[in-house]
């Protein structure tokens, strides 16, 4: 293990991010204040990323585009491309693995990369950060801000507190500037701090970053366990975490969830989507050879004010990726929790994974038919689309399979 | 029991991913990464030779599965001819007749009369 103090951690941030990829697809626009919002058609819709330009009218993201139109009436609204925003990004990860293979993505917009073998190769870690903000401009068009230091979390606050606010759009956070220049700062703008923990710090006369760093670790962990130590951790830039390239290859679980169009009441109507679910679930265990053999269910009412739902799950007797016995599984667990209540969001997942290479043969079920029934259905949604073959209950008007095969995220591709 | 203070356990439970971005980045990480040509089990090879040879003498219909440094690549047809001093199959499949290196072949399976 490496001294924490010898690494350079850095994260590249995308300002704007489906904004500006927008931009750079429609140089019309070029000067004119855009949005990327959930479903133009409707006022209602959810503003998911707005350029600097539309941000100077005050709009926000995560507001409804209807408000965004009464504060800037001349908005160019564009519909997500999904699709689009995970390629570029992936893109950027591409430019950022020519300075280091040691690069991870913590989100679609957001990326760590450690640079520690690759200054003698490419100059100081400014110098690094410079010629990548060059270099993803020219070929993506996106701005990208930079904050450096010697871990993750540190490497984090210094992109989201300072780079994102200063001309370079680059910040180095030295471990030992911490107490002077990150401890000053509210609490509520360090990583990891929500509203909620915010009036919960407030409350303990915790106003900011420095008071976290400087309150006995044990009055922490009193209160909150694992993680108030976290917090603690945070504030001090305590963190040995690596940058990982191979985080996401060993997977615990497959799930997919939904929300619904509108409030599904009844059994018959829910168990379609349950199905769906099911389908979708079973499809990527299939694809990825994998078996498992803990199904969970999970549902949220619609009113998130007075919050209804559950989640539970349940093993079954041998490990699977059958979508008849998931659904099987799901329906059981669904209707021995479910409390009559309409619900809004619907999620399946399956779990305890192993390899579907060896599996347990048993009597009488028919199991290898239905093997490769699927292996063929999966097939020809892989030649000609998710809609080439489908349940007739997804035709129903409760079935989401359709509309879903479209979007991504529950944004369009 | 949270790993948040573990290894990268920080990271991997904070972290906003699309499984869609998720799906996108390991294809992209498996095409960067070299890929290793498996090593055969001495029962594989014997599957794959009793496949090619059964092929040959009756003229069945198989799918040879190639190793390729960038993905595996399906091929159905039939073996028409055994070249075992230079190591090689001559294969007919719908659209060509091609010479295929027994090294190539990491996989073989007789197709399904039903």
């Amino acid at each position: 293990m490496p001294k924490s103090s010898s690494r350079i951690i850095m994260l590249a941030d995308c300002q704007s991010f489906y904004a500006s990829v927008e931009k750079r697809a429609h140089p019309e626009y070029a000067n004119k204040p855009l949005v990327v919002a959930g479903d133009p058609a409707r006022r209602s819709g959810i503003i998911l990323a707005a350029c600097p330009l539309a941000k100077s009218y005050g709009v926000t993201t995560a507001e409804r585009l209807g408000e965004a139109l009464a504060k800037c009436p001349d908005l160019v609204v564009i519909r997500p491309r999904m699709e689009e925003y995970i390629r570029v990004s992936l893109q950027i990860t591409e430019i950022l693995q020519s300075y280091t293979d040691l690069v991870e993505p913590y989100s679609i917009d957001e990326q760590h990369l450690d640079v520690t073998g690759s200054l003698k190769l490419f100059g100081s870690p400014e110098d690094i950060a410079r010629s990548i903000q060059q270099r993803v401009m020219q070929q993506t068009g996106v701005y990208i801000r930079v904050g450096i230091s010697s871990s993750k979390v540190v490497s984090k606050m210094a992109c989201d507190i300072f780079a994102k606010k200063n001309d370079t759009g680059i910040f180095t956070l030295p471990q030992e500037d911490l107490p002077s220049v990150l401890w000053p700062r509210p609490v509520h703008q360090m990583f990891m701090v929500g509203s909620r923990m915010t009036r919960h710090l407030y409350r303990m006369g915790i106003h900011t970053i420095g008071d976290l760093a400087n309150t006995p670790l044990s009055k922490l962990t009193a209160r909150w366990g694992v993680n108030g130590e976290v917090l603690w951790r945070i504030a001090r830039g305590i963190d040995n975490s690596p940058v990982m390239p191979g985080t996401y290859t060993h997977q615990k679980g497959i799930g997919h969830q939904m929300t619904l169009p509108r409030d599904y009441h009844t059994w018959e109507e829910i168990k379609i989507v349950l199905l769906e679910l099911s389908e979708l679930v079973c499809q990527r265990s299939r694809s990825k050879g994998l078996m498992g053999s803990v199904v969970s269910v999970g549902c949220r009412g619609a009113d998130f004010d007075m919050p209804t739902g559950f989640s539970r799950q349940m093993k079954i007797s041998d490990p699977t990726n059958i979508t008849d016995e998931v659904y099987k599984a799901a329906c059981s667990l669904f209707l021995r929790h479910w409390d009559g209540f309409p619900i809004r969001s619907l999620g399946v997942s399956l779990t305890d994974l192993s390899p579907d290479t060896t599996y347990q043969l048993t009597w009488f079920d028919g199991r290898e038919k239905k093997r490769e029934l699927e292996k063929t259905t999966d097939d020809l949604k892989r030649k000609f689309g998710d809609t080439a073959i489908m349940r007739a209950s997804s035709l129903m008007a409760a079935g989401q399979a359709k509309d879903r095969s479209h979007k991504i995220g529950g944004h369009y591709k | 029991m949270t790993k948040k203070l573990q290894g990268n356990g920080l990271f991997e439970s904070s972290r906003m991913m699309l499984p869609e971005h998720r799906e996108a980045y390991l294809q992209h990480q498996q095409r960067i990464e070299r890929r290793i040509r498996p090593e055969l089990d001495s029962q594989v090879i014997e599957h794959i030779e009793r496949i090619l040879s059964q092929s040959l003498d009756g003229g069945a219909r198989i799918t040879l599965t190639l190793w390729n440094e960038s993905e595996d690549k399906k091929l159905s047809g039939k073996v028409i001819q055994f070249d075992s001093i230079r190591g090689r199959i001559r294969f007919e499949s719908v659209i060509s007749r091609t010479w295929i290196p027994f090294n190539q072949i990491i996989g073989a399976s007789a197709e399904d009369e039903s």
